[in-house]
């Protein structure tokens, strides 16, 4: 039994401890972790009602063309949709029974990120992670990478979907052409890593093999991904030394050597093993991760198994600092909020990240110092004080509760929480060292 | 050190002016200027922010983004015959008409490889690679300079202002209502902390600081502008302040533009604009010893790409703004836009090392001494010669 691996277990690896979770699993926190890595999940409830972006996207459609009045019917409608798909994905966060595996999901959207300062975005997003990278995030990366580069979320946010071969029948008849940053960022970010061995002429090749990749229309409006041959590049392509064919299969031929290569599996765990051990990742966690992508052939769900099987990952409590996210959601599975009160969109907005809003393709920050700055620090404070004064009927006891969820608090924390009022002291246990930490 | 007990209980309604730093005074401080550093992040098209419409090439190598001539609507606004500035970019004319703006053409980092999360770690970390150093080069300069921190508008402090010496952040548009009680409690469970502890700390001495302009905040929340304008305003008038910054650093993102670029970038360069004009107005005459320094990771393809935007380039521009900028002028070496004069055959030819112009600013401007700028701030920049003559003698 042991409730120091139990607390990193639930709080590092999870989203965060609800009363009792401590506890419930310390008897095997290792194999709690393990068994939510399954390739199938069951369906979500929060999900049900969602829309599935094809939907959107002919719903969109339909209020392309028009005045003022309609274009304000189109925003409205893309904020409204926006709102119900990050309700449902708080209250996941909150309820889950496999916070594990939902952090996971995070992980992975965030790698694979599109961001709303693309606005059409705004109302694909949510639909984004649903469909294109929670499906796989025990499963298989080569179907994640496909999935993303197919999702109208991703063909829209990093400008593919315009993409078009220039000596294709598109483009050489409107003078239209190719867009990189697809392309760049797919090697970059994506899989290899900005020195994985890649270079510019790779970039327009590999831009080349994926023009014609978009989203079919049907009676002039989108709904899925379609390959459009009149748009896609004529002739063979060389990325990375080997030669692919024309045609819509070089495409997945391509992704799928990206995925193998051994600089994606490096980057993959390195990134794992920032974001689940530490800022500075021990570099026999991040080769023992590596291995197992590699021998699965890019499995997720084996890859999640050898993170959890680092032994680095459990010599240290407390090595991460929260992101704003994490912070609310575990404050909120620790008071037990669930549709009702603070700790919701609003709260992670004023912290500082609203969700699929990162500043640029390569996601949020994993690293303390780029959360860090004072004001930061201050709001969160804020945040707490606010949080601690609207949650006082739900706690009898703040240093039980602290001790409940953390499994322990440090003596100043101990002491400092049992001599100021209920609602100050739900607000140190929130603002304590140990809870701004994971 | 102060007593964090005695300064927090010292807050409240007026408390916070009252407060006495004299370990923070002044006096100490080595000259009396101001630096804003602006970090254009996306990858500004120096092209279309300043067009070179004297070169004959210019309209054929732009196609249909070469702006309209000068003279005729929606034109370029000539500068010296060469030179010019984009329309949105109008704002300005009055700076380079009064010598208060300058701009270098053609700078680009000591790395090439277009990567913007790369460029912007080298931008920041002042080394000539990615991940050279995990301090920020206009941290380094301010070693051992006495004074209020130096602080970075946002939330967090970006890499160019981290490092040894003390900084701060602050969003120049929250109100903050403090409970003091609380906030004692909590300094105090941060003592020993080594990274939420510093990080309270500054920021509660920063909204001391920031106090007595309350109300400038509240008329700019007022105003009509975009959220980044009125920062700027705010953040104006904090630095024209006796116990202000004389350091700041200033994020503007969004410069990215793949793809149909000249709504997008239109806008961006009214707000850059914006923010320049808006600052200058709210420091009044300390304007006179201000420099504001805009830089971007790169540039972008000298033609445009398949979907009339441009995709990641070289050389790009960088503007100085300011009373201390000795202006009215382009600086750098024209590279040309003839195909075999660019970049890898597609980009503008880097001529002026973007280190080059930083090292000027912070020796001639904030008197950062040779020595620390060649040990310490710029490591193994001896190539990147400091242009001295960016700043008024």
């Amino acid at each position: 039994m042991s409730i120091r691996e139990a607390t990193i277990a639930v709080n590092r690896f999870g989203l965060g401890a609800r009363p009792g979770d401590i506890a419930k699993i310390s008897k095997d926190p290792r194999g709690w972790l393990k068994g939510q890595l399954k390739p199938d999940a069951p369906p979500i409830r929060e999900f049900a009602a969602l829309k599935p972006s094809g939907e959107t996207i002919m719903m969109l459609a339909a209020l392309r063309k028009g005045g003022a009045e309609v274009r304000d019917q189109r925003n409205q409608m893309q904020r409204d949709t926006y709102k119900v798909e990050m309700a449902a994905r708080c209250l996941v966060a909150v309820r889950t029974e496999m916070p594990f595996r939902e952090r996971l999901v995070r992980f992975w959207s965030n790698h694979l990120a599109v961001s709303t300062s693309r606005g059409e975005v705004r109302s694909m997003a949510g639909a984004y992670e649903r469909e294109a990278i929670r499906p796989w995030v025990c499963g298989k990366f080569e179907q994640m990478l496909l999935s993303s580069a197919r999702h109208p979320a991703m063909l829209v946010y990093l400008d593919n979907l315009r993409s078009v071969g220039p000596n294709s029948k598109v483009g050489s008849k409107r003078e239209r052409g190719l867009n990189e940053n697809y392309a760049r960022e797919l090697m970059e970010l994506h899989t290899l890593g900005v020195r994985g061995g890649y270079s510019q002429e790779d970039i327009i090749e590999l831009a080349k093999i994926l023009t014609g990749w978009g989203i079919e229309r049907r009676d002039g409006i989108r709904v899925g991904f379609q390959f459009d041959g009149a748009r896609h590049e004529p002739g063979n392509k060389t990325v990375l030394g080997k030669r692919y064919r024309e045609g819509e299969e070089s495409g997945r031929q391509v992704i799928r050597d990206l995925v193998h290569h051994d600089s994606t599996g490096k980057l993959l765990a390195t990134k794992l093993a920032r974001h689940f051990i530490a800022d500075d990742p021990p570099p026999k966690a991040v080769d023992r991760i590596a291995k197992a992508f590699k021998s699965s052939r890019g499995d997720l769900g084996k890859t999640a198994e050898a993170l959890v099987d680092c032994p680095e990952a459990w010599e240290k409590s407390l090595t991460k600092l929260k992101t704003p996210e994490d912070l609310v959601s575990s404050t909120a599975r620790a008071l037990g909020y669930d549709t009702d009160g603070l700790p919701n969109l609003e709260s992670v907005k004023y912290l500082g990240q609203l969700p699929f809003s990162a500043p640029s393709p390569q996601g949020w920050a994993d690293r303390a110092e780029e959360w860090l700055g004072p004001e930061a620090i201050l709001t969160r404070v804020e945040w707490a004080e606010q949080v601690g004064m609207e949650s006082t009927e739900r706690i009898e006891d703040p240093v039980g509760f602290g001790e409940d969820i953390l499994g322990e608090l440090s003596k100043t924390t101990r002491r400092a929480v049992a001599s100021v009022s209920k609602s100050d002291a739900l607000a140190l246990v929130l603002a304590s060292p140990e809870f701004q930490r994971r | 050190m102060f007593n964090r007990r005695t300064l927090l209980k010292s807050m409240g309604a007026g408390g916070l002016l009252a407060l006495a730093r004299p370990e923070w005074s002044f006096a100490a401080a080595p000259g009396d200027v101001r630096l804003v550093v602006m970090l254009l992040r996306g990858a500004v098209d120096g092209l279309a922010a300043v067009p070179p419409h004297g070169d004959f090439r210019y309209e054929k190598a732009r196609g249909a983004m070469a702006l309209p001539r000068s003279g005729s609507e929606g034109g370029v606004i000539d500068l010296d015959g060469f030179y010019g500035l984009h329309p949105s970019l109008a704002p300005l004319q009055p700076l380079w008409e009064s010598k208060e703006l300058a701009l270098v053409h053609a700078t680009a980092l000591p790395y090439n490889d277009r990567s913007h999360f790369d460029s912007q770690d080298v931008l920041e970390n002042g080394t000539d690679r990615p991940l050279g150093s995990r301090t920020g080069w206009l941290n380094r300069a301010l070693v051992g300079k006495t004074g209020e921190p130096a602080m970075a508008i946002g939330r967090t402090v970006p890499l160019i202002l981290r490092g040894p010496q003390k900084v701060t952040s602050a969003d120049p548009l929250r109100v903050w209502k403090p409970d003091n009680a609380l906030l004692n409690a909590v300094a105090d469970l941060y003592e020993a902390d080594p990274q939420l502890g510093p990080a309270l700390e500054i920021g509660i001495q920063t909204q001391a600081m920031l106090d007595v302009h309350r109300g400038r905040m509240r008329d700019a929340k007022r105003q009509k502008k975009r959220d980044f304008e009125k920062a700027a305003r705010v953040l104006g008038g904090v630095l024209a302040a006796d116990d202000g910054p004389r350091v700041a650093v200033v994020d503007l993102g969004g410069w990215d533009t793949h793809t149909g670029q000249s709504n997008g970038l239109n806008k961006l360069l009214e707000g850059l604009a914006g923010s320049v004009v808006g600052m200058r107005e709210a420091m009044g005459s300390t304007w006179d010893k201000t420099v504001v320094l805009a830089m971007t990771e790169f540039g972008r393809t000298v033609h445009a790409n398949g979907t009339a935007g441009t995709d990641h380039g070289t050389a790009s521009f960088t503007m100085l703004a300011g009373g201390a900028v000795a202006g009215g002028k382009v600086y750098g070496e024209w590279p040309g836009l003839r195909d075999d004069q660019l970049f890898e055959g597609r980009d503008l030819q880097p001529t002026t090392d973007l280190r080059s112009i930083s090292k000027g600013v912070l020796m001639a401007h904030l008197g950062v001494s040779d020595s620390a700028i060649e040990d310490s701030v710029f490591p193994d920049s001896r190539d990147a010669k400091p242009m001295l003559e960016l700043i008024r003698s």
